[in-house]
C-alpha cells in the first residue's frame, strides 16, 4: 500500500507543480511546472497500483500534452514580453474556488461510505484489464472504438484548424511553416 | 509503516482540482487556461485511481477504463484547443481571451 513518506513527497510535488503552473509569470515556465505536476501525478498513480495507467499518463499528460503546449507557446507567444503573463489575483474567483474546496472536503470527510473503505484491495493486473475491456459479454469494445474514433477526428480537426488556410497570410506566415502541431 | 487511506488521496485530488479551476477562471492567456484544464483532468484521474485501489476487484476495470477514456478526451480537448489558439492567433494576432470580444454586443 501507499506508504506515508512516498505519498507525502509525491503529493507535495504534484500540488507544488500545479500551484506554480497556475501562478507562474511566464507561460513557458508554467508549461514546465505542468510537466513536473504530471510526472508527480503519474508517480502517485503508480503507487496506487496502476502501473499501466501511470505509464500512459506519463506518455500522454507529460509527454504529448507538454510538447503540444510548448509548441503552441512557440508559435503564438513570439516575444519575451508576450510570454509574460502575471496572474491577476481576483477575489471572486478565489472565493469561488475556496468555497468549492470547502464543499468537496466537507463531502469527503463527512461521508460514512468513504470512511468505511479502509482496506485496499488487490490491484488489477493488466492482462485482466485487457480481457475485461474486450470481453464479448460485458466489455467496452464499442466505447473503445468510439474513443479511438474521437481521437482520430480530434487530431484531423487540430491539423485542419491550425493549417494556413488563406493564402494571403501576412509577412510572418512563413515562419509558421505548416503550422500543424 | 503507516499507510495512506482513500480520504487523503481524495483530498489531494480535490485540492488539485480547485487549483486548476482557479487557474482556468483567472488566466487571461488561452494557453494558461488549457494548462489549468489539464491540471483538473490530472486531479480527476488521481481520484479514479484512488477509488480503484479500494474498490472490489470486479469494479476496478470500469475505473481503469474511465481513466483511459479520460486520457483520450483530455488529449483530444487539448489538441483541438491548442489548434484553435493557433488559428485565433493567426486571425487576431493575440491569444488573450480578454481581447477576443468581437461578438460582445
Amino acid at each position: 500500500m501507499l506508504n506515508l513518506i512516498a505519498f507525502s513527497i509525491l503529493a507535495f510535488a504534484t500540488l507544488a507543480g500545479a500551484l506554480n503552473c497556475v501562478t507562474a509569470d511566464n507561460v513557458v515556465h508554467a508549461a514546465y511546472w505542468l510537466l513536473a505536476c504530471a510526472v508527480a501525478a503519474a508517480g502517485l498513480v503508480w503507487f496506487l497500483g496502476a502501473e499501466y495507467i501511470a505509464v500512459m499518463q506519463l506518455l500522454v499528460y507529460a509527454g504529448a500534452v507538454g510538447i503540444l503546449v510548448v509548441f503552441t507557446v512557440m508559435v503564438t507567444h513570439r516575444s519575451y514580453a508576450d510570454a509574460q503573463r502575471p496572474l491577476k489575483v481576483s477575489v471572486p474567483s478565489l472565493a469561488i474556488t475556496a468555497a468549492l474546496f470547502a464543499l468537496l472536503s466537507f463531502g469527503i470527510l463527512s461521508s460514512q461510505q468513504l470512511a468505511s473503505l479502509t482496506r485496499p484491495t488487490t490491484p488489477m493486473q493488466l492482462a485482466d484489464f485487457g480481457a475485461q475491456l474486450f470481453s464479448p459479454t460485458d466489455g467496452w469494445t464499442l466505447a473503445f472504438e468510439i474513443a479511438s474514433l474521437v481521437l482520430t477526428v480530434a487530431l484531423i480537426a487540430a491539423v485542419w484548424w491550425s493549417r494556413d488556410t488563406d493564402g494571403n497570410a501576412d509577412e510572418d506566415a512563413d515562419e509558421d511553416g505548416d503550422g500543424d502541431d | 509503516m503507516p499507510s495512506v487511506g482513500l480520504i487523503a488521496c481524495l483530498l489531494l485530488a480535490a485540492a488539485l482540482f480547485v487549483v486548476g479551476l482557479y487557474g482556468a477562471i483567472s488566466h487571461d492567456s488561452a494557453v494558461g487556461i488549457l494548462m489549468s484544464l489539464e491540471i483538473m483532468a490530472i486531479a480527476v484521474s488521481i481520484n479514479l485511481m484512488a477509488f480503484a485501489r479500494f474498490a472490489a476487484p470486479a469494479e476496478q476495470a470500469a475505473l481503469w477504463f474511465f481513466a483511459v477514456f479520460l486520457m483520450v478526451i483530455t488529449a483530444a480537448e487539448l489538441g483541438i484547443g491548442l489548434a484553435l489558439v493557433v488559428a485565433i492567433y493567426r486571425r487576431a494576432r493575440t491569444s488573450d481571451v480578454d481581447d477576443l470580444h468581437e461578438l460582445r454586443g
